[in-house]
């Protein structure tokens, strides 16, 4: 959506306006719930986020500034600390801000959907900073640019960039061994054949 | 996420860390594990659409009076009346907030989805509750609008396009019997759309009243919301505009000291406006022009709309005796509705929608019916599925019935091969006493084979409800056939049958089957 138009469709909403206030909804609620899904691998839970996230906005629509960055940066921050409070409400522990941080000893497996996708760069993304992995799946999963990022976090650019390769090396520790092994099973899988 | 995009990252990375690029087959092969597994997220999209209506039934935070300038501005029924003044009759049912109120503008109409379908919010299975007709606190089936009316039970009702000099023919006894072809109803359960009539704007009025007015001081009295509001029409074309914030309903009717003024004189002489003939009925072109252009001007807004129609059910209800057969002085055209996609009927079968009346002595648009708040919530219902009930109910008259038993005349008529619509189902709940406006399945059944001389046959279609519920109550609650009235028992009933071709006017014949697919 132009910046324009989105500026034009906020000050309707604020003038009272609430069906502008759906055509912003309806631009952005998918990213909003995918985003908020990648951070808790459940489906209900995701709903019942997102609507918080959509209800505070448009309770809180005075408050947006537009100087301070784009609209859907801002619903991402809202987004953002929606799951990080619900996680912290429910655990008791600042340091659990999204599913990822919970042990799967504890209650993921009984909790998260069965997505196996998930589950194969899981033990690999958990061992990261929360806000590292926020960084690597807003980046690859949700193809957003460091600006936008740096607005969602409140960093800089060349933080978030930082953030983002510091990252990558870490991966890299921890997953030459499951490429060393699948590339040896996708060798021994061609002498095979 | 592509090569190009993967190449865009790696080189942000070593613009970064140059020492990165030495193991670049590592970071691309680990970027793309990543990419790969990003979840496929599946998206509810109900729950999507029921999130979009429950925020937009919210309400904004704001100064009132801003608010209400900028409705002035927006909204285009307060607009279209131009030089308009507030008068009398403002109905205030609560009391007066003394803080900002929560109010947004009146939107019969979500502007955002305008010139497509209706809102609609899905949500479970049978959430409205029990429709059945005899279900405990309702005191059965409101009175729906059927045979070319307009309004609701609790607001302004349209006048029927008839006149009080119709007389009521001879009644004949039907009997109706299925000749169409096989069909089945192998959908166990479909949508039941419930409208939601409120309007937030209610609050706004109220308030404005509460502040604006010398009389009272009704800040006194706390919140205040305004049930409706009636307007008229300073000079132009003088209308009352009718603003029900209960129903979430707008009417437009004319003025009528002004546009028929008394005909009778201080001595009591009286004129009489001469009858009119089926040659001072405009053309449907012409009738729909002047409806279109009232809309038009006006600012209603008619992307929600089908392709009108000019309502011809006023034929329907001519008296066999040509001498005092009649044209109304007011003729309607009807602008279809669909929601969720679905083409909505009259309980009788015929056409339902916005409805704008044209009186074709002035040939001029002489109110507006129909104009409702269109949010709706979809609930999933049970549905018959038992083909011969459904036919067996249709030919004991569906819905309406007939009233009489076949005579020992041959008075056998048809039903053509049946098509699905959806037909208004008012509950009125006398505890509450509330009025839900209900929109469920049905199938529409032509009828044909109308004997010469049958006008007493009021109707094109049999309807038989789908909803398990309700089909329940009209199976058992009304006996069918009735005992015909005591006057009319045993006696024989006698009328020179006068083809209707011959007047002009015409009727269904023999062999004839009323095309369903022709909305009027």
């Amino acid at each position: 959506m132009e910046t324009d138009v989105q500026t034009q469709l906020i000050v309707a909403v604020r003038a009272g306006d609430t069906s502008s206030f759906g055509t912003l909804y309806d631009t952005f609620v998918r990213d909003i719930y995918r985003f908020v899904y990648y951070k808790t691998h459940h489906k209900e839970i995701a709903e019942d986020l997102t609507s918080q996230v959509f209800m505070k906005a448009f309770e809180k629509i005075g408050t947006y500034n537009e100087k301070k960055g784009g609209f859907r940066t801002w619903l991402y921050q809202i987004a953002r600390n929606t799951v990080i409070d619900h996680y912290r409400s429910e655990k008791e522990t600042k340091s659990i801000e999204d599913a990822w941080d919970v042990v799967s000893a504890d209650d993921t497996s009984a909790l998260a959907d069965k997505n196996l996708q998930i589950e194969q760069v899981k033990k690999y993304l958990q061992l990261l900073k929360s806000e590292q992995r926020d960084i690597v799946i807003m980046r690859l999963w949700q193809d957003m640019s460091y600006k936008e990022i740096a607005e969602i976090l409140g960093k800089s650019e060349a933080s978030c960039k930082m953030s983002f390769s510091r990252s990558l090396k870490e991966l890299q520790k921890i997953m030459p061994e499951a490429i060393f092994l699948s590339l040896l099973c996708a060798g021994f899988h061609s002498l095979i054949v | 996420m592509n090569t190009n995009s993967l190449d865009t990252i790696l080189a942000e990375l070593y613009a970064l860390d140059p020492s990165l690029s030495t193991r670049e087959k590592e970071l691309r092969e680990i970027l793309q594990r990543v990419i790969e597994s990003k979840p496929n997220v599946p998206i509810d999209e109900q729950f999507i659409s029921r999130l979009r209506s429950e925020l937009l039934q919210k309400e904004i935070k704001q100064n009132p009076f801003s608010l209400f300038f900028s409705a002035m501005k927006q909204n285009r029924v307060l607009a279209m009346t131009g030089g308009f003044a507030v008068v009398a009759l403002v109905v205030v049912t609560a009391l007066v907030s003394s803080h900002s109120p929560k109010s947004t503008s009146l939107s019969l109409r979500d502007t955002s989805v305008a010139n497509q379908e209706s809102a609609i919010a899905y949500v479970g299975k049978s959430a409205f509750g029990s429709i059945s007709f005899s279900s405990p606190g309702t005191s059965g089936q409101a009175t729906g609008r059927g045979g070319g009316g307009g309004g609701s039970p609790t607001s302004a009702v349209a006048p029927l396009s008839m006149d009080s000099k119709m007389i009521a023919p001879p009644l004949f006894n039907y009997s109706f019997h299925y000749a169409g072809e096989k069909f089945d109803l192998s959908e166990n359960s479909l949508p039941v759309y419930k409208r939601l009539k409120g309007s937030s704007f209610a609050n706004q009025i109220g308030s404005l009243v509460g502040k604006g007015n010398d009389l009272i001081d009704l800040s006194h009295f706390g919140s205040v919301r305004a049930q409706s509001v009636y307007l008229l029409q300073n000079g132009g074309d003088n209308y009352a505009i009718s603003l029900d914030f209960a129903e979430g309903r707008v009417s437009i009717n004319p003025q009528y000291e002004k546009w028929y003024p008394n005909p009778c004189d201080k001595n009591g002489n009286c004129s009489t406006p001469t009858p009119l003939t089926e040659k001072d009925v405009p053309s449907d072109q012409k009738l729909i022009e002047i409806a279109n252009n009232f809309l038009k001007q006006y600012g209603i807004p008619m992307g929600n709309y089908g392709t009108p129609v000019v309502d011809t059910q006023w034929q329907q209800y001519q008296p066999l005796d040509a001498a005092v057969r009649f044209v109304p002085d007011t003729i309607s055209v009807v602008y279809p509705i669909t929601i969720d996609g679905k083409d909505i009927f009259e309980m009788n079968g015929e056409v339902y929608g916005l409805r704008v009346n044209v009186d074709i002595r002035k040939m001029k648009a002489q109110g507006l019916y129909n104009l409702n708040v269109e949010k709706y919530e979809a609930s999933q219902y049970e549905l018959e599925t038992d083909v011969n009930k459904i036919i067996a109910i249709a030919e004991r008259g569906g819905t309406g019935g007939y009233w009489y038993g076949a005579s020992e005349k041959d008075t056998k008529v048809n039903l053509g091969t049946p098509d699905k619509i959806w037909i208004p189902y008012y509950q009125y709940d006398s505890e509450k006493q509330t009025n839900t406006e209900l929109y469920i399945p049905a199938m529409r059944f032509p009828i044909s084979n109308v004997p010469s001389g049958g006008q007493s046959l009021f109707q094109r279609f049999i309807v038989v409800p789908l909803v398990k519920e309700v089909l329940k109550d009209f199976d058992t609650n009304t006996p069918r056939p009735v005992d015909p009235p005591i006057l009319l028992k045993d006696s024989e009933v006698k009328t020179d049958a006068v083809k209707p071709e011959t007047q002009g006017i015409r009727a269904p014949d023999e062999g004839e089957a009323t095309d369903p697919n022709r909305r009027y």
